[in-house]
């Protein structure tokens, strides 16, 4: 293992701009993926500390009575992710629609009657995003209630919009992660092509493929670990440099910035140097069929 | 020089090696037996380096085969060659030395694929270089020594792992004399610690003294004057 390692220093040593180059290939692809990832994490999180303000609400029939109002508000009470339940009868509704209106309220004066029907402000519990369309189906599918309104458009323009991001990281970073892997690759062959002769000659006093090779994965192990590390350390500093901003743009510090999960930098370390060593692998399998 | 041992470390049986249409080596079968000296002369293009090229596997018999230390190298598997080849400690005329690494990293090279630890290999390639009085050039690169030092660095190498044969081929095609000798006396001394040596050379100089057995070769096939001394039984081989 030693002897491979200190082969495989050289052979960096010897080949610096080549290496050089992969380590940047990766430590782009590395910053491209933890950019969106960081991206993701906070709106994410942004979503779920500000769902308490996501309210639906449920209109009644104009025929129900009081006691399948109040049985409605006791079912959905009873659903899983409901907060609070409040009713609000047609003529507060009125009320709140004219102190809304102010100069305008004189427009509901020629009214007859009273448009507006009885309703039901429902408060959703944190963490609820994905389930507000669910909830809303059951709500609207009890008796007496006429329908349902969540500001439906706005949450699926906003979830469709998330998910498109979501979606343009994932395959922008698996392009670079690629794009490292093929130029691992080419580093490793590029490498063992101009040392056709100095394998050749190691095969021939016995050396072992094993042997021969070993210094070169652990080359493509190392630039794996150093492009991570470097993209790593930009975005971390991006991230200090960003939330130390933003902190004392914001000053109450209600909404801090997050960093990455450690589960995701894990993953992120271990497609790095995966990528390398699947690289380096591919080079040498064409090259001993070769 | 006589069978020093009745046990054949090498057979060949109607062996026969062509490139194509271009037949290099036709029915060839002889014994070499522990301790021997054996030189493989002939003419350019009879065959000699082909004939070493089987023993270590650098080519393939296409016909006959070829037994080392008794295993069939007809059959040997792929990952046994490596450990095949370093039962050989092999010298050839070019010398193949790494040029980007030191006198002592390329000896060091055999001894580091053997897995050996770090002292032992230091300790052999000093010993090695001493052998061929190199010691003292251990940190030069091939290129920066004579075709004489660089052969001696290639048989310093050719003997670092111990092997009990030694194949030599036109060790000293490219050697003025004063060099040739040098090397001669090495792979004598090679010889006298107990190893096989096989050396193919057309030097007529390097043959009237090196003394050992002549397997002639003319036209890929043994010349019929020692043929009868060096055949090996023409049984089957299971």
């Amino acid at each position: 293992m030693i002897p491979s390692l200190r082969r495989a220093i050289r052979d960096i040593n010897d080949n610096r701009f080549l290496n050089s180059v992969a380590v940047l290939t990766v430590a782009l692809s590395v910053l491209i993926t933890c950019a969106f990832s960081l991206i993701w994490t906070n709106v994410t999180h942004w979503i779920q500390t500000s769902e308490t303000s996501i309210r639906m609400l449920v209109y009644l029939k104009d025929d129900a009575s009081a006691l399948q109002r109040q049985d409605i508000q006791h079912r959905i009470q009873e659903m899983e992710g409901i907060l609070d339940v409040k009713f609000i009868p047609r003529a507060q509704a009125l009320e709140s629609l004219r102190s809304q209106l102010r100069q305008q309220a004189s427009l509901l004066e020629g009214l007859e009657e009273n448009p507006l029907p009885d309703s039901l402000e429902v408060d959703l519990k944190a963490g609820q995003v994905n389930q507000i369309a669910s909830i809303a189906g059951q709500i609207g599918a009890l008796t007496a209630v006429d329908s349902v309104e969540y500001g439906q458009q706005w949450m699926g323009r906003f979830a469709g919009l998330l998910n498109l991001f979501r979606f343009a990281g994932v395959i922008l970073g698996s392009l670079f992660f690629i794009a490292s892997g093929l130029i691992i690759a080419n580093t490793a062959r590029l490498a063992l092509y101009s040392r056709r002769e100095e394998v050749e000659i190691m095969r021939l006093i016995g050396a072992t493929d094993r042997f021969i090779t070993a210094p070169f994965y652990i080359q493509s192990l190392i630039q794996g670990a150093c492009g991570c590390g470097m993209g790593l350390s930009v975005i971390y500093a991006a991230y200090l440099y960003m939330s130390a901003r933003l902190t004392s743009e914001l000053a109450s510090g209600f909404w801090q910035i997050r960093f990455i999960s450690i589960e995701s930098i894990a993953v992120i370390i271990g497609c790095s140097i995966g990528i390398g060593w699947i690289g380096c692998f591919l080079s040498m399998k064409q090259f001993f069929r070769n | 020089m006589g069978n020093s041992s009745s046990v054949p470390v090498i057979r060949l049986f109607h062996v026969h090696k062509a490139y194509g249409a271009q037949k290099s080596l036709v029915d060839i079968s002889l014994d070499i037996y522990r301790n021997e000296f054996i030189l493989v002369t002939g003419p350019s293009g009879a065959g000699k380096s082909t004939l070493l090229k089987l023993l270590y596997l650098a080519e393939p018999v296409s016909q006959g085969q070829v037994i080392v230390d008794g295993v069939n190298l007809n059959r040997i598997s792929r990952n046994k060659i490596p450990h095949l080849r370093r039962s050989f400690g092999i010298i050839f005329q070019d010398y193949k030395l790494i040029p980007t690494r030191t006198v002592f990293d390329n000896v060091a090279l055999v001894l580091e694929a053997m897995g050996e630890k770090r002292r032992q290999i230091e300790k052999k390639v000093n010993s090695v270089l001493r052998t061929v009085e190199m010691e003292h050039k251990q940190g030069a690169f091939p290129l920066s020594l004579s075709g004489g030092e660089q052969q001696r660095v290639a048989v310093a190498r050719a003997i670092a792992g111990s092997p009990r044969i030694i194949l030599a081929d036109e060790p000293t095609g490219s050697l003025d004399p004063d060099a040739a000798e040098i090397i001669l006396s090495l792979l004598k001394g090679i010889h006298q610690k107990g190893a096989t040596v096989i050396l193919a050379t057309h030097d007529r100089t390097l043959i009237e003294n090196a003394h050992g057995r002549n397997i002639h070769l003319v036209q890929g096939q043994l010349s019929p004057n020692n043929q009868s001394d060096d055949v090996a039984s023409h049984g089957q081989i299971s």
